[in-house]
């Protein structure tokens, strides 16, 4: 058992950010109510409709003014770091021999406003009208370099471009939690609205046009994705080192795989192979089969190609098998690189709670029954990937007396092949017992310091 | 789950690379033989406003067999680059991707900047109200990287790291990490950056463009330089070679990857994050400092940069960090940006094949406060283990260790 549960990986906090608000209790009370109406962005022209995040209060947050300049998409990108962090109890003070973090960020399209405000001073002053802020802050890694700067994370940091994120990032978060030398991984996506980008993907095609324009347009065209914009943060560890640190399991992250279609640029392959692949190799990572999936959350962008390949995976994977299928995209929007990691962390929030939004499950016949969700994206240039969540098989259970952000145990050197992050400590098993309701108090009372009491229902 | 860590090597079989210097790695073991410098006046665009008009462009790169290889649509510079040095390494290794199971074959690329050229291109032509949508089928950074999936038939992951300066020896570990968690067996690898004014603009703006030449590591060195290209290299598991009687001309031993967490433009004075991943990797590989022959330094040219990795030389190796042979090939070809560390990696395998040390070429002088162990010219030498040194805008480091093979290779 004890080997097993070093393989599992306990997600032991959640941070999100988007149109719904701050947290992941704000996501639920979004996805609950159902549909909303998008309207066009308030910081640039166009009357493209989207949903534009509410910008977190970082200085209340994080009692630093330093964050209030950075662009958008790091601020969201710090917001779901603290708040997974916090849940976690996990110590975000600089400095000093802490746990090892790491940090695995994707976006689709990265800092995308702040490059668009670099194009247009290179276009309107020339080379030298760049602002040196605007560029460090440009790079695709800005929003993980500065939560790593903010919170004093000395572990690994990837940042990988994808245009579905939640797969890539969840899939090289195992990888880093192979390695003995992290103790946990913060998986995150981040996205920000950006005037060029938007414009360009209904260019493509791909977004929906603005209300005006859609009744005249053919039909074709009518319907397609709606950009939004935040971030979605997980924290992942050892289902071992999360028993030992005594803290809650929201949900076992069992499987994450990402693929691709080998296609055509743009343009997916109509057999849906890459999406097939992914959820294939995703049971085969998990140990699990399609008979054990109770719902499947699909980050559908209402793109009609991309919709249409979801529901031929689906009917290649399932038959006429099919677990109920849901998206939440039609509340919230599409997050580009993010969304996929919204529905996870929607699907975490529905393990933990054990029930699904009201919105989503309408005749009430699944209320209580959700033990494991099936997440599944489809991005641009054929990436694919799927990721399931399920309910911790592992006694999740915590001890009434143990200290609040207490340092992960590290665990013992791997006796062969150890491969690297060397220098660790032997580990100490703390007792377990059951108290959870305790430690989630801690966490409530810890985030209330922060003010931030609502975003932890 | 998380996979278990298996006892697979991650051997590279072939090698391509594109850069201000050589169109191919032939000439490229020459070029860095000879010590050449890939400086010149910037052609791709107008330098106008530069702190230097100056930089390392690859501009006797002909794609012309890069376009006659395929369906002729243009496509971004970026996949241009890659896709030649892509070309040379599957000649090198002589391997048929079609052979590899396709689920077990990926991409591992790094870059900061891919499509930048292309982007810019589509948002100048936007703003003057004019269309172009094929400008958006590439623009995307892990475009380049799908095209090779679409010509393998690979459908594993295409994942493309954005780390900055670390970008592409993040590739290399992931490389690794794929072939020793049995998750493929075969991995393009590499990184891929276009010379473009963004990037230029960006740096210049930031004052660490040196308005000269690039003298990494010496006490006159007064900035970077920057650079284009790619280099990619084919990593195969041990046992999917040796059952196609492929031999290895390196392996991917470890890497170490930690993060400074101190600031997003400054290296922390105190090079523990650098030292701490060289270290890493050692430990990984299983070596001690004292086995290293070569590092392949990061040596940017930068006052800051150059101090730090010199600091964190002299932590890891003690007195022997004014021995142990120290190149920054960033005084041939520039800073390729999220390509350094793929180049770094061709450098290797160039110095294997030549017998030799490549040069820090315009070093004449060491900073008598950090020394290291740099040469103008090339020296003889037959390195085995190479220790390739990455130091990132925002704080990344990683370092990865190479192991060269000898004549008779790695593995066979």
């Amino acid at each position: 058992m004890a080997s097993d549960l070093a393989r599992r990986v306990a997600i032991t906090g959640a941070g999100a950010v988007g149109s719904f608000g701050i947290g992941t209790g704000a996501l639920w009370d979004a996805v609950g109510a159902g549909d909303r109406t998008f309207a066009s962005c308030t910081r640039y022209p166009g009357a493209l409709p989207c949903a534009e995040a509410v910008k977190p209060d970082l200085r209340r947050m994080l009692h630093t003014g330093q964050t209030s300049r950075m662009s958008l998409v790091s601020q969201f990108a710090i917001a779901a770091v603290h708040l997974a962090l916090t849940q976690a109890q996990l110590s975000t003070s600089k400095g000093g021999a802490g746990p090892v973090i790491g940090i695995v960020y994707a976006t689709s399209h990265g800092p995308a406003a702040t490059t668009q405000e670099i194009y247009d001073d290179l276009l309107d002053y020339g080379a030298a009208a760049v602002k040196p802020r605007a560029f460090q802050e440009s790079v695709f890694n800005a929003p993980a370099s500065l939560a790593s700067i903010q919170f004093g994370l000395k572990g690994p940091i990837q940042v990988l471009a994808a245009s579905i994120g939640a797969p890539v990032v969840l899939q090289q978060a195992q990888m880093l939690l192979a390695h003995p030398g992290v103790d946990a991984v913060i998986a995150l996506c981040a996205d920000e609205l950006c005037e060029a980008v938007q414009s360009a993907l209904r260019v493509l095609r791909w977004h929906r046009p603005a209300a005006g324009a859609e009744e005249s347009s053919p039909s074709r065209t009518r319907r397609g994705a709606v950009s939004a914009e935040g971030a979605a943060a997980l924290l992942l560890e050892r289902a071992d080192d999360a028993l030992a640190r005594e803290v809650p399991a929201l949900a076992e992250m069992a499987g994450a795989v990402t693929t691709n279609d080998a296609w055509k640029l743009v343009r997916p392959a109509p057999d849906a192979r890459g999406l097939i692949a992914a959820v294939r190799g995703c049971f085969a990572d998990a140990e699990a089969a399609p008979g054990d999936v109770d719902l499947i959350l699909c980050a559908l962008s209402h793109n009609p190609v991309d919709d249409a390949l979801h529901a031929v995976a689906m009917r290649s994977l399932f038959a006429d098998k099919a677990p109920p299928v849901a998206s939440m995209t039609n509340d919230i929007g599409y997050a580009m690189g993010a969304a996929g990691m919204l529905d996870v962390t929607l699907a975490v929030e529905m393990i933990h709670r054990r029930r699904m939004p009201a919105s989503m499950d309408r005749t009430g016949t699944l209320a209580g029954a959700v033990g494991s969700i099936l997440c599944t994206g489809a991005g641009l240039n054929g990436m694919f990937g799927a990721v399931l969540i399920r309910e911790p098989t592992w006694e999740s259970a915590v001890s009434a007396d143990a200290e609040p952000n207490a340092r992960i145990a590290p665990p013992e050197p791997e006796p062969v092949h150890a491969t690297g992050f060397a220098g660790r400590a032997a580990r100490t098993p703390a007792p377990v017992s059951r108290a959870a309701s305790a430690a989630r108090g801690r966490a409530v009372a810890a985030a209330e310091s922060t003010g931030l009491r609502e975003h932890l229902q | 789950m998380i996979p278990p860590m298996r006892s697979r090597e991650a051997l590279v079989t072939g090698v391509g690379v594109v850069n201000a210097i050589a169109n191919d790695f032939e000439s490229f073991v020459e070029a860095m033989r000879e010590g050449r410098c890939g400086q010149r006046a910037i052609t791709g665009f107008d330098s106008a406003g530069l702190r230097n008009p100056r930089a390392c462009e690859a501009a006797e790169f002909d794609a012309g067999p890069v376009y006659a290889r395929r369906d002729r649509r243009k496509m971004d510079r970026s996949s241009e680059l890659l896709l030649a040095a892509f070309d040379q390494a599957v000649s090198m290794a002589r391997i048929d991707l079609r052979s590899v199971e396709s689920a077990r074959g990926a991409v591992a690329m790094g870059s900061t900047l891919g499509g930048a050229v292309t982007g810019f291109q589509y948002y100048r032509a936007a703003r003057e109200g004019r269309r172009r949508p094929s400008k958006l089928r590439d623009h995307s950074m892990h475009a380049p990287g799908y095209r090779i999936c679409i010509e393998s038939g690979f459908l594993g992951p295409n994942l493309v790291f954005s780390t900055a300066c670390t970008s592409s020896n993040l590739a290399l570990a992931a490389a690794l990490d794929l072939v020793r968690t049995d998750r493929a067996d075969v991995v393009v690898a590499g990184g891929f950056e276009p010379l473009s004014l963004i990037s230029c603009a960006g740096f210049s703006v930031m004052r660490n463009v040196t308005p000269g030449i690039c003298r990494p590591f010496d006490r006159n060195r007064d900035g970077l330089v920057l650079g284009e290209g790619s280099a990619v290299l084919i990593v195969e598991a041990d046992d999917f070679a040796a059952r196609r009687g492929a031999r290895g001309l390196a392996a991917v031993r470890g890497y170490g990857l930690v993060s400074d967490a101190r600031s997003m433009t400054a290296p922390d004075p105190t090079a523990a994050g650098p030292s701490t991943s060289m270290r890493h990797a050692m430990d990984m590989a299983g070596l001690s400092p004292d086995c290293v022959d070569w590092v392949c330094a990061h040596g940017t040219g930068t006052l800051l940069n150059d101090r730090a990795e010199a600091r964190a030389l002299r932590q890891v190796f003690g007195p022997r960090s004014r021995e142990v042979p120290c190149t920054s090939i960033k005084s041939m070809i520039g800073h390729t940006l999220g390509a350094a560390g793929a180049m770094n990696a061709a450098a290797a395998l160039a110095a294997g094949r030549g017998d030799y040390i490549p040069p820090t070429i315009h070093f004449e002088e060491p900073d008598p406060r950090d020394p290291v162990a740099c040469s103008s010219v090339a020296r003889t030498g037959a390195p085995k283990h190479v220790l390739s040194n990455s130091l990132g805008f925002g704080g990344s480091n990683c370092s990865v260790v190479i192991e060269l093979a000898g004549d008779s290779g790695v593995r066979e």
